[in-house]
């Protein structure tokens, strides 16, 4: 609505054209003069605000007006003697006269910040008048934050949000929970919705952090009830950069950092004096306990048999690791009109890997178009390609995490063995005597040849048409499509663990190339309605949509080469391929009514019903209403008016929220190619190999949230409480079933959960003025239970190795399970004394006898530690002094427990990996019987002590510091091109205060499983990182 | 006025959104079969059927481990570096418990097999239709879908005991769950009673042979059902009838193996495999030869085999054979190798165990020759030609002659047996007095059907494992210093194995074999 009438009349005609707007914008700035007076000024917002953009300046009584910029600088005619009135959300209104004075500066005072506006379901809402548990994050407050994923930048922000690292991939490392873990395998990640979308797939980290605006984490059921089908572990909705009426600007943001993996965390694996006395100790006992007559005794290697000639040896964790550089560079030019807005970035950013050889590349465009032909229609087009390249992230053949990958296998080489040879080419194996087989894993980083590139297509168009006054009619169409190819190509020199030291045959050389295509893409059209009459406001909206989300896939491989110069399938000699097809569809209908009285009262309902492909013939479809209320107290007539609690707003919600987050087409019972040879002929074959289950139906959560608003001292410091209960029902997973009936499992609706915890968030300007300090602090609570499961009770826990986990009823999900190690039966009378396992001796590891049987065997695991944190908390708090910024953000939280599975390894006692130093204090004999904690070395009896028990159990309890960063800020008016530039220097993840051994306690290496969760595989580092930066306003 | 027209209009489009969403929202996959659509032709029943022989491979990968390693057959190269294998070495050393992975895994193939039938079965049922199925084309389904059933559940009473009895489609949840166990006659009675069915319903074996269940087939294990029942007057007359369908011994015992020799005239039922890229790859060598980080010498091609050093034949088996046995040598080889640097074995070398001279310094490993054919070229690893021989003509010569000499009729039992001894180069066989005559048999189905997943059951039928195994046990412990104290504790509890944990965790009906 407001226009630049009296701005340059050449602006409208150069739009479009980058470099003229660009010029134009330098030429305004230079001051042509005007019939009437020009002013300029800056407008202040006070301690603690970076970005001074947004400022509406009007002259009143007149259309039309300018925005400020980010340095809060002004410039804009009026008629000498006008007044100005100057307005932000979030302040109070200032006014000041024109009175031939050439610069204005205002400082606005903050307001009534009740009267912000948040992005919510299908739409806005001022944070006064919003009924749910919503939390909301500006970018700008995080812009320092570098990140790979947006889901970096939420660290610590929001109550009920639990964000961790999982993994030090570049780009996939963060998980999310809200308000902790909802759902089973149904998967426990909020639906995330960019600027209308609700994505599918496994895109998330896609989505560019630069274009972010804002975002907004709906919690509870009257939040997200309008999402509901998919909102059962809540929702973030991400809004990107939107152009603002009159205002244009050219803003340039850019980091450039270093990574390093911190010292702390790393392995406390032994070094080569350390593992060679162990290993000639390990022969020694082997010669001593077996009573060799066949065949021959064993001689001590040669390797092993004078420990005293090696030093440290080699650190192979440090050998695969480097400091590695990240960087971005992105550029957004935002203008806007009263028939445009416009708002375009373009993006690079560039990360490599800690791990030598890896590393994200991604060049991203967006932009976001609004044009307004007549005073009731909207047309908005938006736009974002990107295209990312990943080098050697990829799952493949030799992962980076995983059990006995890359990370973990180097934990466990061999000290003895060396990077280089004496020639200072690369070695080929990091196993020493008696070891399993272990390739170099620096130089397989080197050989490493696995690239993914995406390119994604993220767009949608919309039309929004004013049908009377407050009715809008809405349609839109968006889309994302996802282009992947994948190639990896494994030549001579490849190896893994326990495969032959390269090189090995050309004939043995193999290449995957890969690539799928999936379109997810939704129509929604929507009515809605404002009115307001008398004291009474309402609003009304419905709506209908319909997503569908199809992916097709092939893959080709191949095996056999002629040399490793030709990596492509073209050059093998024997291929085979195969391709497929996916779906899954939705259709939805929803409405909402919002309703205020005085506002003061706050009444909204809404419901959704939806339809599922993915579910059974007559179970397809779920409604999920919801209902929440508002109530301001601090307006009521009998409330004390008083600046020390100025705003007091109490609310409440319940509804039900859905899931759908199951494979698709279990419903059906599937055959697949099960072909046999009858007499040398391979003939075809069919048989059903998955069963369905066409009851399978929507899980759905009933929740409750009680909630508390309050502002107090002058808004100096506001506070707000939540209190939810959710109890999930028909909780979607897969039931297991004994393999007699010729299945393992069926997709089912498996049991009934609850959750529960409270969130509290203060945020305080603990000082303003000069210099300037604020906090926000917010902190949860969380806890779950296992009501009901289908029989037998639990799931999980059933198999001896890698099977750690079991949800049961009456515990918490995805306990960790395993034995209780007891310590060892340190001579002949306690091995009298104590219960046994099949293979025990004097000697071995002695766990406890949980079923009191008197004996020990699978059936004495019990619940070892509960993975799901109790509580998360964030602090962020702010400096400002002059043109200084500090920033500091720290995140951690309590009452989760690890399970470090990498110490199946790493206490193994067979002399086949290397392993932790304490298990140098092993029993050798009742008369050296080491610390009592490790067992003896005699093959038949060391498995015990290397399947699941307490000894690999750790508490998960950390505090963070997430990110410093010192900025300075120079407003130069010299440079006439340059608004303002901020630099700063930053650090990320400075340090980890936790007593988790391992490097990262966030870990979870099956972070979307919560029956799996817990679980540390030996995970890729999370980094440090040193960084500067740029912010620059043209 | 005209908002009105643009409701009305928003109202109709959601009205025909609403008609049109049920067909949007019933997606079926394009790249699978939907079971519910399945099972209407006789081109869909006859390709159920081919699936329902696969799991035959995936039991045969694991089953000589239970039905031939936990004999005095074989062992396993002791291996203290790889302890992954210890589920394996306890089968072989008693030590085996509820937790035991392999065993599990043949349950877990055999019900897979059967519940593939059951589906067969059950469908066919429902369709009366003798337009799509003609009589002939039922007749051979059922036929082969309850021979099918038979031998799986044979298998499975004979490694388990009591079992839970599937005999119909798994749908849902409820009947996926047979929450108790019959007893073992009556699973014996169902295994019967398929058979018997399965006998009536198929054709006669016809050769050359395409290796699917006949009434060859059929009639051997039938016979050996009630063998390992001691109902020798059952037996007899299926084993007899199988004398008279064309089958016979191969002239040269080592030819029998061979890959050009698969579904010869000897055989009666093999597990087919065929090597190459589509799949029906079998991988046997790989299990039977060392564990070593160089396969050169023995396969012809670098590769780390890390799953080998399993079934390898014992010093007691070697000493059985009489001397001139030719079965030996087609039976047994010898590795020549080294250890290198690391400590691991590099076989240099496969040599014939006739030719190893006694004091050869070189380290010399034993390992099972049947499945071991250079011929074939061992270019793809874990990918060979080998067929698993089930049930052979000699075995079922010796069965015969069991049964003439358990029903008093030695004089009828020694042709049969002097048949098999006399191809295997060896005098005939004279006694007639039956209990040493049943020695002699049980000793030559020893040597001829070895490292064919016989030894184990035949212990057990014939009431012999305890003592023989204990005598075994000590004699191997004596061996190898590293058999703790408590292994070869061969007891009753010790004949069948432990129904798998997880079985019994998610059907907890099941209860738990005695002693485990």
């Amino acid at each position: 609505m407001n226009v630049n009438k009296h701005a340059n009349p050449l602006l409208p005609g150069l739009r479009s054209i980058f470099l003229l707007g660009f010029l134009l914008v330098f030429l305004s700035m230079a001051g042509f003069s005007q019939a009437t007076v020009t002013v300029s000024g800056k407008v202040s917002l006070g301690a603690g605000s970076a970005d001074l953009s947004g400022t509406s300046v009007q002259v009143r009584g007149a259309k039309g007006g300018v925005t400020t910029d980010a340095a809060g600088s002004f410039k804009i005619t009026a008629p000498s003697g006008a007044i100005l009135v100057f307005t932000h959300v979030g302040y109070k209104s200032q006014e000041a006269r024109v009175s031939g004075q050439a610069e204005i500066n205002i400082t606005l005072e903050s307001a009534d910040i009740t009267l912000e506006q948040v992005t919510v379901s299908y739409g806005r809402q001022r944070k006064r008048d919003i009924t749910g548990s919503v939390g909301k994050v500006d970018a700008a407050a995080i812009k320092d934050v570098p990140a790979t994923e947006f889901g970096q930048k939420l660290y610590g922000k929001v109550p009920g949000l639990q964000v961790n690292q999982a993994t030090g991939i570049p780009g996939q490392g963060i998980f999310f929970r809200i308000r902790g873990a909802a759902s089973l395998s149904g998967g426990n990640q909020p639906l995330i919705v960019v600027d209308g979308l609700p994505l599918a797939g496994d895109i998330v980290n896609l989505v560019n952090p630069e274009d972010i605006e804002s975002f907004s984490v709906l919690k509870d059921a009257g939040a997200t009830a309008l999402y509901g089908s998919r909102a059962s572990n809540g929702v973030i909705l991400i809004t990107t950069r939107q152009g603002k009426v009159g205002k244009t600007s050219v803003s340039a943001n850019a980091y450039y950092g270093l990574q390093s993996v911190p010292k702390r965390g790393r392995p406390n694996v032994m070094n080569a004096h350390e593992f060679a006395t162990y290993m000639k100790g390990w022969y020694e006992d082997k010669i001593a306990y077996h009573d060799y007559s066949t065949p021959a005794p064993p001689t001590i290697p040669v390797d092993y048999q004078n420990p005293d000639q090696y030093g440290k040896g080699t650190d192979w964790y440090a050998a695969i690791l480097h400091t590695a550089p990240m960087q971005t560079y992105s550029v957004n030019i935002s203008t806007g009109t009263d028939k445009i807005l416009s708002s375009t970035t373009f993006s690079y950013f560039d990360q490599s890997g800690v791990l030598y050889n890896t590393g994200v590349r991604r060049y991203s465009f967006r932009s976001n178009n609004e044009y307004r032909p007549i005073d009731r229609i909207r047309v908005g087009l938006n736009i974002s390609p990107s295209w990312q390249i990943d080098h050697n992230v990829r799952a493949g053949s030799l992962g980076l995490d995983g059990n006995r990958q890359i990370v973990s296998g180097a934990t466990f080489s061999s000290p003895l063995s060396s990077v280089y040879d004496s020639t200072g080419h690369f070695t080929m194996k990091s196993h020493s005597a008696g070891m399993l087989n272990t390739p170099n894993y620096r130089m397989q980083e080197e050989i490493m040849d696995v690239n993914q590139n995406n390119l994604n297509l993220l767009s949608n168009a919309y039309l929004d048409v004013e049908v009377i006054k407050g009715l809008h009619a809405r349609t839109t169409v968006n889309a994302d499509i996802i282009a992947q190819d994948y190639n990896a190509y494994y030549g001579t020199l490849y190896a893994g663990f326990n495969t032959a030291t390269p090189p090995r045959p050309l004939a043995q050389s193999s290449a995957v190339n890969s690539s799928n295509n999936s379109t997810n893409i939704l129509n929604e059209n929507t009515l809605n309605y404002t009115t307001k009459f008398g004291d009474h406001s309402l609003e009304a909206m419905a709506g209908y949509s319909y997503q569908k989300y199809s992916q097709n896939y092939r893959s080709i491989s191949g095996t056999g080469y002629p040399n490793d110069a030709v990596p492509w399938i073209n050059g093998s000699t024997t291929t085979s391929g195969n391709s497929n097809k996916q779906a899954w569809s939705l259709a939805s209908a929803f409405a909402r009514v919002n309703y205020d009285y005085q506002n003061r009262y706050y009444l909204s309902a809404t419901i959704r019903r939806d339809g599922s492909s993915r579910f059974g013939q007559y179970k397809k479809y779920g409604t999920f209403p919801s209902v929440s209320a508002g109530w301001v107290i601090s307006d009521e007539g009998f409330f004390p008016r008083s600046n020390t609690l100025s705003f007091l707003k109490i609310r409440g919600s319940y509804g039900l929220t859905g899931n759908f987050n199951v494979g698709n087409y279990t419903q059906a019972t599937l055959a697949s190619t099960t072909n046999y040879v009858f007499g040398g002929v391979t003939t075809l074959g069919q048989s059903l190999t998955t069963l369905g289950n066409p009851d399978l139906t929507w899980e759905t959560s009933k929740q409750t949230d009680v909630g508390l608003e309050a502002t107090f001292l002058n808004s100096r410091l506001t506070f707000s409480y939540d209190y939810y209960n959710k109890r999930t029902e028909n909780m979607l997973s897969n039931a297991q079933l004994p393999t007699g009936s010729g299945f393992a499992s069926v997709s089912y609706n498996i049991g009934t959960f609850r959750m529960w915890g409270h969130e509290f968030q203060v945020t305080s300007k603990n000082l303003v003025g000069k210099v300037s300090w604020s906090t926000d602090f917010n902190i949860g609570f969380s806890d779950n239970k296992v009501l009901a499961l289908v029989a037998p009770g639990f799931i999980g826990g059933t198999g001896k190795y890698n099977d750690y986990n079991r949800t049961a009823v009456g515990h918490r999900i995805g306990e960790l399970y395993g034995y209780i190690f007891d310590g060892l039966y340190m001579n002949a009378a306690d091995f009298a004394k104590y219960p046994k396992e099949a293979t025990s001796a004097i000697g071995s590891a002695r766990m406890r006898d949980v079923n009191t049987d008197g004996k020990i065997d699978i059936s004495d695991r019990t619940f070892i530690g509960n993975p799901s944190p109790r509580m998360t908390f964030g602090i962020t708090n702010n400096f400002t002094y002059r043109d200084f910024d500090l920033n500091i953000i720290a995140s951690g939280q309590t009452g989760n427990k690890i399970i470090n599975t990498n110490f199946q390894n790493l206490q193994n006692l067979d002399g086949v990996f290397n392993i932790n130093k304490d298990m140098q204090y092993r029993w050798r004999s009742e008369q050296n019987p080491g610390n009592g904690k490790v067992p003896r070395t005699l093959g038949p009896t060391t498995e015990l002590y290397r399947t699941t028990n307490t000894n690999w159990v750790f508490s998960g309890d950390y505090l963070c510091i997430k990110n410093i960063a010192l900025g300075y800020t120079f407003r130069q008016k010299q440079l006439r091109y340059i608004k303002s530039v901020r630099v700063y220097g930053s650090v990320q993840n400075a340090w980890y205060f936790t007593k988790y051994p391992g490097q990262n306690p966030e870990v979870n290496d099956n972070r979307d499983n919560q029956t799996l969760a817990g679980q540390d595989v030996g995970s890729y580092p999370v980094v440090r990182t040193v960084m500067i930066g740029a912010n620059i306003n043209f | 006025m005209q908002q009105k027209k643009y409701i009305t209009i928003l109202a109709l489009a959601a009205a025909a959104f609403a008609s049109c969403s049920k067909d949007h929202l019933t997606l079926y996959p394009e790249g699978q079969i939907n079971g519910a659509t399945f099972y209407k032709t006789a081109t869909d029943f006859q390709e159920a059927v081919v699936g329902a022989y696969v799991p035959l491979r995936e039991a045969a990968l694991y089953s000589f481990y239970p039905e031939e390693m936990r004999s005095d057959n074989t062992e396993y190269d002791y291996n203290s570096k790889d302890r992954g294998g210890i589920g394996y070495e306890q089968i072989a050393d008693f030590m085996d418990d509820k937790s035991n992975g392999i065993t599990s895994s043949v349950w877990t193939a055999d019900y897979k097999g059967i519940q593939r039938t059951n589906v067969i079965l059950d469908r066919l049922e429902k369709i009366s239709d003798s337009v799509a199925i003609t009589p002939a084309v039922r007749n051979q389904t059922i036929g082969e879908a309850k021979a099918l059933r038979a031998h799986y559940y044979f298998e499975l009473v004979r490694l388990f005991g009591k079992l839970p009895l599937y005999l119909h489609e798994t749908t849902d949840t409820k009947n996926a769950i047979v929450d108790h166990r019959s007893s073992i006659d009556s699973v014996y009675l169902q295994i019967i009673s398929d058979f018997t069915d399965a006998l009536a319903l198929l054709p006669a074996v016809k050769f050359p042979q395409d290796g699917r269940w006949n009434k060859g087939s059929v009639s051997t294990e039938l016979g050996l059902v009630y063998l390992t029942r001691k109902e020798y007057a059952k037996a007899i007359p299926l084993f007899e009838s199988v004398t008279t369908m064309g089958y016979d011994l191969m002239t040269n015992y080592a030819d029998v193996f061979k890959l050009n020799n698969k579904l010869s005239k000897e055989s009666i039922f093999e597990i087919q495999y065929k090597a190459g890229t589509d799949g029906q790859s079998s991988s046997f060598i790989y299990r039977f030869m060392m564990y070593t980080p160089d396969t050169k010498g023995v396969l012809g091609v670098k590769y780390s085999n890390t799953s080998g050093g399993w079934n390898v034949p014992t010093d007691d088996v070697v000493a059985a054979y009489e001397p001139n046995d030719k079965r030996l040598d087609a039976s047994v080889a010898v590795q020549k190798g080294h250890m290198n640097k690391d400590g691991d074995y590099i076989p240099d070398s496969v040599s014939s165990i006739l030719t190893v001279v006694p004091n050869d310094t070189t380290i010399h490993k034993k390992m099972i020759r049947k499945q071991y054919q250079p011929s074939q070229g061992y270019g793809i690893n874990n990918n060979t030609d080998d067929d698993w021989p089930v049930y052979r003509y000699s075995d079922l010569l010796l069965m015969l002659a069991e049964c003439y000499n358990m029903t008093s009729r030695s004089g009828d039992a020694l042709p049969l047996l002097n048949r098999v001894r006399d191809r295997a180069g060896l005098p005939p066989a004279t006694e007639t007095d039956p209990t040493a005559l049943a020695d002699i048999i049980a000793h030559e189905r020893r040597v001829e059907l070895a490292f064919e997943n016989h030894r184990w059951f035949d212990l057990v039928r014939t009431d012999k494992a305890i003592p023989v195994m204990k005598a075994f046990g000590i004699a191997q412990k004596a061996k190898y210093g590293y058999l703790l104290p408590q292994s070869y504790d061969v007891n009753t509890n010790r004949l069948i194995f432990a129904i798998p944990f997880r079985e019994t965790q998610y059907n907890p009906g099941l209860g738990q074999n005695d002693g485990y």
